[in-house]
């Protein structure tokens, strides 16, 4: 083997070595993850439906990373039109204020956010201050995935939509979102599985109800409830996976078919 | 001739960059109108000023005698072929000619009918669920010229629309163009860089330089009378000899004292410096004239491109012989150079 090939062989192993260990022993008929494998079993996956709480805590997290993507991604949406259409003073200070989440630790922003919340605005700390956070820490990524689309695309096919007698909104409606909805889709993909996978700010914002990644935690002390949350590991696992593969479909799709529009 | 479109005194900045400096002209109605310019001379940007996608930063246009200030490109009696051709590509032949008469709410069959119209009239009967992406470039220009004309615009604007075409395409769609514009009976405002496709084109030509208008005239004035330098050298070839103003009528230089025309807005006072322009095509290889030396000599078969060294010029002069004779003069060969009297005219920068 070429040396290249070999150092390709180890980068993915210690890449994707440890995650391919949580499903083995997600599989393993112990309640210990440790060598040697003891045998196949699938009862872990199925304790896993009796842990209610853990239950409860995805169940959070599903709802919290589907409002906090649709509410970042309509947002977005308008942000990024606007970035990329016109000129207007200031644009660069606000471009810069709207992706400097990206560049501060999320501790300090969830401390932050915490001060605000309990000293300035006084408002009880449950999941709805936790999604307001994500909202926050999405909305970067989701403006610079809509306004690479956006920029992406011939502005006259605007003017030509304008041109042929279709007021603003109509144009919006016709032209810019259906060119935009790779985009649209790689948005919403992306700000729910930063949402859901997000454990600083959700710890530090939650109230009394856990979002996953918390309960997670929670559970690293009691040692027999751990082949469960592998088992739920693996089954996220699978599930994130599909989501970015169907991503990066569309994505490809939306690259062709802009394409010829570049002639 | 009814002026169709008035523009008064449109000047246009974007920042510190002035792209119009001032431009006033009126269109005729059922004119071809061309705006012929090299590219950043402002052409574009008078089109789509003219499209409403730009407000002129002063100055006024209007349309059918309408202020068009601060009407939006939606509610302008006008549309316009892109130069990208800006054909949707998320919709089928169909779906873009269509695009437009959705809005002017047109029933079903009405609409159906005047897409069928608009593929015949641009010879894409057949393809109307193609997807544009399985369109050549002749077919996307198609598809955009029937999607603006099934709007039954009042003026067509067309921004270099065959410019990404090549050139026996071009050729065809040239003619067809014209043949559309003769029958539609619809104003069309063209803009090119090609002097060529102006001239094929076009009823008058505005030349536009660094965003100013330096003559507006039919093609024949333009390439017998253009009234400078620039203008001259932008349509056909043109020799231009440096020389003085010698007296009411009269110039001399390297050529000596003669008299020839002079442009309207050529200097007139003793002393001035202009140009003596000669059109190539005016000039003879002969037996009398001005001595000289064939520096290059091109067959073109319909006509045959000489440069002749000249003593006391700097540039050769550019001689067009129609090969009557079917005699070509070798690189080398003493010959004398003349031209009719009528043939020279003084030009100003």
């Amino acid at each position: 083997m070429r040396p290249l090939t070999i150092y390709a062989a180890l980068f993915m192993a210690f890449i994707y070595g440890p995650v391919l260990l949580l499903v083995v022993f997600s599989l393993n008929d112990n309640t210990f993850a440790t060598f040697p494998l003891k045998g196949f079993t699938l009862r872990h996956y199925v304790e896993m439906w009796s842990q209610a709480p853990m239950l409860a805590a995805l169940g959070n997290s599903l709802r919290i990373g589907l409002g906090v993507t649709l509410l970042t991604t309509a947002i977005a949406i308008p942000a990024a039109l606007a970035l990329t259409r016109f000129r207007f003073p200031g644009k660069p200070a606000i471009l810069g204020a709207m992706m400097l989440p990206l560049v501060i630790p999320s501790i300090v922003l969830a401390v932050s956010l915490l001060v605000i919340i309990l000293k300035f605005l006084n408002i009880p700390l449950s999941l709805w201050t936790v999604a307001a956070g994500h909202v926050l820490i999405c909305l970067p990524f989701c403006t610079s995935v809509l306004m690479s689309r956006m920029e992406g695309f011939d502005p006259s096919l605007e003017e030509a939509s304008r041109d042929l007698g279709s007021p603003p909104w109509q144009t919006f409606r016709r032209v810019t979102l259906p060119l935009a909805m790779p985009g649209v889709i790689s948005s919403l993909l992306l700000g729910f599985i930063i949402s859901f996978d997000e454990f600083v700010i959700a710890f530090f914002l939650t109230g009394t109800d856990n979002t996953l990644p918390v309960y997670l935690y929670s559970q690293l002390r009691f040692p027999n409830r751990l082949p469960a949350t592998l088992a739920l590991g693996s089954l996220i696992l699978v599930g994130s996976t599909l989501l970015v593969v169907i991503a990066e479909i569309l994505r490809r799709r939306g690259v062709q078919s802009n394409n010829p529009g570049d002639l | 001739m009814t002026p169709q479109i008035a523009i008064q005194g449109v000047t246009k900045s974007f920042g510190s960059f002035q792209a119009l400096k001032g431009v006033t002209f009126d269109i005729a109605k059922g004119e071809f109108f061309s705006m012929l310019g090299a590219s950043g001379c402002g052409k574009t940007t008078l089109l789509r000023i003219l499209a409403g996608i730009e407000q002129p930063t002063t100055g006024r246009v209007s349309i059918d005698a309408k202020d068009m200030t601060g009407v939006p490109p939606e509610r302008r009696p006008t549309n316009m072929v892109f130069q990208s051709y800006a054909i949707f590509p998320h919709m089928n032949v169909e779906e873009n000619i269509g695009y437009g008469l959705k809005n002017l709410k047109l029933s079903r069959a009405e609409a159906a009918a005047a897409i069928a119209g608009a593929l015949e009239m641009v010879k894409l009967e057949g393809m109307a669920k193609r997807n544009a992406h399985a369109l050549s470039g002749g077919q996307r220009q198609r598809v955009a010229l029937a999607r603006a004309l099934v709007m039954r615009p009042k003026v067509l604007l067309l921004d270099e629309p065959l410019s990404a075409l090549d050139k026996k395409l071009r050729e065809d769609m040239q003619l067809e163009l014209r043949a559309m514009q003769r029958s539609l009976g619809i104003t069309f405002v063209f803009v090119t860089h090609d002097q060529e496709e102006a001239m094929t084109l076009s009823d008058r030509i505005a030349i536009v330089s660094g965003g100013r208008i330096l003559q507006i005239d039919t093609p024949k004035r333009l390439y017998d009378a253009p009234v400078n330098r620039e203008v001259a050298e932008f349509i056909g070839t043109m020799n231009l000899i440096p020389a003085r103003v010698s007296g009411p009528g009269m110039v001399e230089g390297a050529l000596g004292t003669l008299s020839a025309a002079f442009a309207d807005v050529a200097p007139r006072e003793t002393g001035a410096a202009v140009h003596l322009a000669l059109r190539p095509e005016r000039l003879r290889l002969g037996d009398e004239g001005l001595g000289g030396t064939v520096r290059e000599a091109v067959y073109l078969g319909d006509r045959i491109t000489y440069l002749v060294d000249v003593p006391g010029l700097a540039a050769p002069l550019r001689v067009a012989d129609s090969n009557r004779s079917g005699e070509m003069r070798r690189i080398g060969a003493p010959v004398r150079v003349s031209w009719p009297d009528d043939a020279g005219l003084v030009l100003g920068d």
